[in-house]
């Protein structure tokens, strides 16, 4: 892997002027940078995908070019720039982001040139919100959703680098559905989500690659009864890389996770999956688990899956797995005995492998398993 | 008219000799047992028969309908007529019962040149077949053996059968873990499809499914090759007897 140049990096950021909302006050993210946050050698974090084409400046304007429509977002989110939303912004932004594990957030915050606002209000309970793609390299998306207010977010992305904030209230719902299709450039995606007591936030995430494509996603279960559910597939091939890393923190006691990722990984391409879970010391009665599972159909495709559980609690139920495996050559036996072909055959079977975490029609359209 | 002829054939895995020279005819309207000890070569044969990969066939050859069919893929065998009643059927969670059947009804219409059969008739087909075997409709919609009881899969495999309506259906170990009455529902299941143009191969342990599906011909294969072949009354023999007496002939 590559070495990113940290006081190249610094440099950079240093004498960079912004001109979108320059009366942010940037000067602390700098600090954290300047401290060591950025990637060093042999990080683990970045084991397996090259960090220096995310952090080198000369990706800033990057070999985009991405063929797949997206969206456009909708008139009733806020901009970042406008006034009526500034308090929001300055409250919110960066407090469900730790820019010390995520100094690529840390960047886009020194560079943010566009973000939008969704805010749903307390005990309203109709949203529903399609948040395509914004008109930016750096962007941001703050979610706040209200005490005993309701929302599903509907997101398609392909990154460039987009940081997603999410805040969920005491007795609040945020279905958050995320649609990623295949990307050409190098993606960087954070999803950092603070769930309050009896909280629930549910993400069902539909993956493609890209040439680079890094998932963050980090969740804070902040009080008793918060409960999160991450649910994601991928369908990868050809030679598109994913890398999915994904931090479950229980900060408080009483809180559930459930973790359930699959992936099929073809041709030359390359999943990472890491899926961390920590218990405070002070999260007592915490239930979590964790499970990914991959299908590898080709010889040249590679496949990392690492769980990992800090528990620092004495009396909670967590349990995680993570297995790699091909096709059943038994169930494959089995189809073509009734007349179904090989190829049908590995098809049907994907299908099944990944429908197990597949609940949405928009999620099988782009993973390519309709029936 | 022969439905399946093999003759001489010779099968091993690695370089172990499973079967050393099988004869066998099975024309149309006949019902045949092969019965034999644990480990005599009877799931083999099942399983070579259907096209299986996991084993060497040294010599003989396995012909359908007067064509040869071992160089031919599972699936292909299966469009000519071939069926196999798996001993153990598999289970494949996240694809449903109906969509496997479904797509199997279908890859035989396309080997047919036949048109697809409409979601609608495919329905009813299912399900009638379904209550013929006393499984609830409701099965149709979950996983393919999914948390299916021992007996349920059994059922789940003749049901199969009376869907795709195979010239020839291999039916290995069908009767195990059966209770009497649903070793009566498969049996009648089996004995309603049975005609005058095709042919079922009862592959068993014991002979207590042939209380129900009365055999023309019942044959005993002991290690690798047929020692003997009668009618219905050899199969009573046996289970007086048991297999030992063949065995060291």
């Amino acid at each position: 892997m590559g070495l990113v140049d940290a006081a190249s990096v610094i440099e950079t950021l240093e004498a960079f002027e912004p001109r979108y909302l320059p009366w942010l006050d940037r000067h602390d993210t700098l600090a954290v940078l300047k401290d060591g946050a950025l990637p060093r050698p042999n990080s683990e974090a970045w084991k397996y995908t090259d960090p220096v084409p995310f952090f080198d400046p000369q990706y800033d304007v990057s070999d985009r070019g991405d063929t797949t429509p997206i969206p456009t977002t909708p008139s009733h989110t806020v901009g970042f720039e406008s006034d009526t939303v500034r308090k929001l912004v300055t409250t919110y932004i960066n407090q469900a982001v730790d820019q010390r594990r995520y100094p690529l957030a840390a960047i886009n915050y020194l560079k943010i040139d566009c973000g939008v606002v969704i805010h749903v209000q307390p005990g309203d309970k109709t949203e529903s919100i399609e948040l395509g793609e914004l008109d930016g390299q750096f962007q941001r998306v703050l979610v706040i959703v209200e005490a005993e207010a309701r929302l599903e977010l509907i997101e398609t992305t392909t990154g460039s680098n987009r940081i997603v904030e999410c805040f969920v209230a005491p007795g609040a719902k945020l279905r958050h559905r995320r649609l990623q299709p295949p990307g050409t450039g190098v993606d960087y995606n954070l999803v950092a989500i603070n769930i309050a007591e009896n909280g629930s936030y549910s993400l069902s995430q539909y993956s493609t690659g890209a040439r680079l494509r890094r998932n963050d996603i980090s969740v804070n279960i902040l009080g008793n009864g918060a409960e999160a559910e991450l649910t994601g597939a991928w369908q990868l091939n050809e030679a598109l890389h994913l890398d999915n890393q994904i931090s479950v923190n229980h900060m408080f006691a009483g809180g559930t996770s459930r973790q359930h990722f699959r992936g099929n990984v073809d041709d030359r391409a390359k999943s990472i999956f890491n899926g961390r879970i920590y218990i405070a010391p002070n999260a007592q009665q915490t239930n979590a688990t964790l499970t990914n599972r991959n299908l590898v159909v080709s010889s040249e495709a590679e496949v990392y899956t690492k769980p990992e559980l800090e528990i620092y609690a004495n009396d909670v139920v967590c349990s995680h797995g993570a297995t790699v495996g091909q096709l059943d050559t038994d169930a494959l036996f089995y189809f073509q005995s009734r007349g179904i072909g090989e190829a049908d055959a590995r098809a049907i079977l994907i299908r099944g492998f990944l429908n197990e975490v597949v609940s949405h029609a928009d999620g099988r359209t782009l993973l390519g398993i309709e029936t | 008219m022969n439905l399946l002829e093999i003759s001489d054939l010779a099968v091993s895995v690695g370089n172990q000799p499973i079967l050393r020279g099988i004869d066998l005819n099975v024309c149309a309207g006949e019902v045949h047992a092969i019965m034999g000890p644990n480990g005599s070569g009877k799931s083999t044969l099942a399983n070579v028969i259907a096209g299986r990969e996991d084993y060497q066939i040294d010599r003989g050859r396995i012909a359908l309908e007067g064509q040869e069919i071992t160089t031919l893929s599972p699936e292909e065998r299966a469009h000519r007529g071939l069926f196999l009643a798996f001993q153990y059927p598999i289970e494949i969670p996240g694809v449903s019962n109906m969509e496997f059947l479904k797509a199997a009804v279908d890859s035989h219409a396309r080997a047919a040149g036949d048109p697809e059969i409409t979601a609608v008739d495919f329905m009813q087909m299912a399900r009638s077949a379904a209550e013929q075997l006393g499984l609830n409709p409701e099965f149709l919609k979950r996983g393919v053996n999914e948390g299916f009881s021992g007996g349920e899969k059994k059922r789940n495999e003749i049901l199969q059968m009376l869907i795709l309506k195979p010239k020839v259906s291999i039916l290995d170990e069908t009767d195990s873990g059966l209770d009497i009455d649903a070793l009566r529902i498969v049996a009648n299941g089996i004995s309603a499809f049975t005609n005058t143009i095709n042919a079922v191969v009862l592959v068993t342990h014991y002979q207590r499914l042939l209380d129900h599906i009365e055999p023309d011909f019942v044959h005993v294969i002991a290690n690798g090759s047929i020692v003997r072949s009668g009618d219905h009354s050899l199969a009573l023999e046996l289970e007086e007897k048991g297999y030992s007496w063949l065995e060291n002939d």
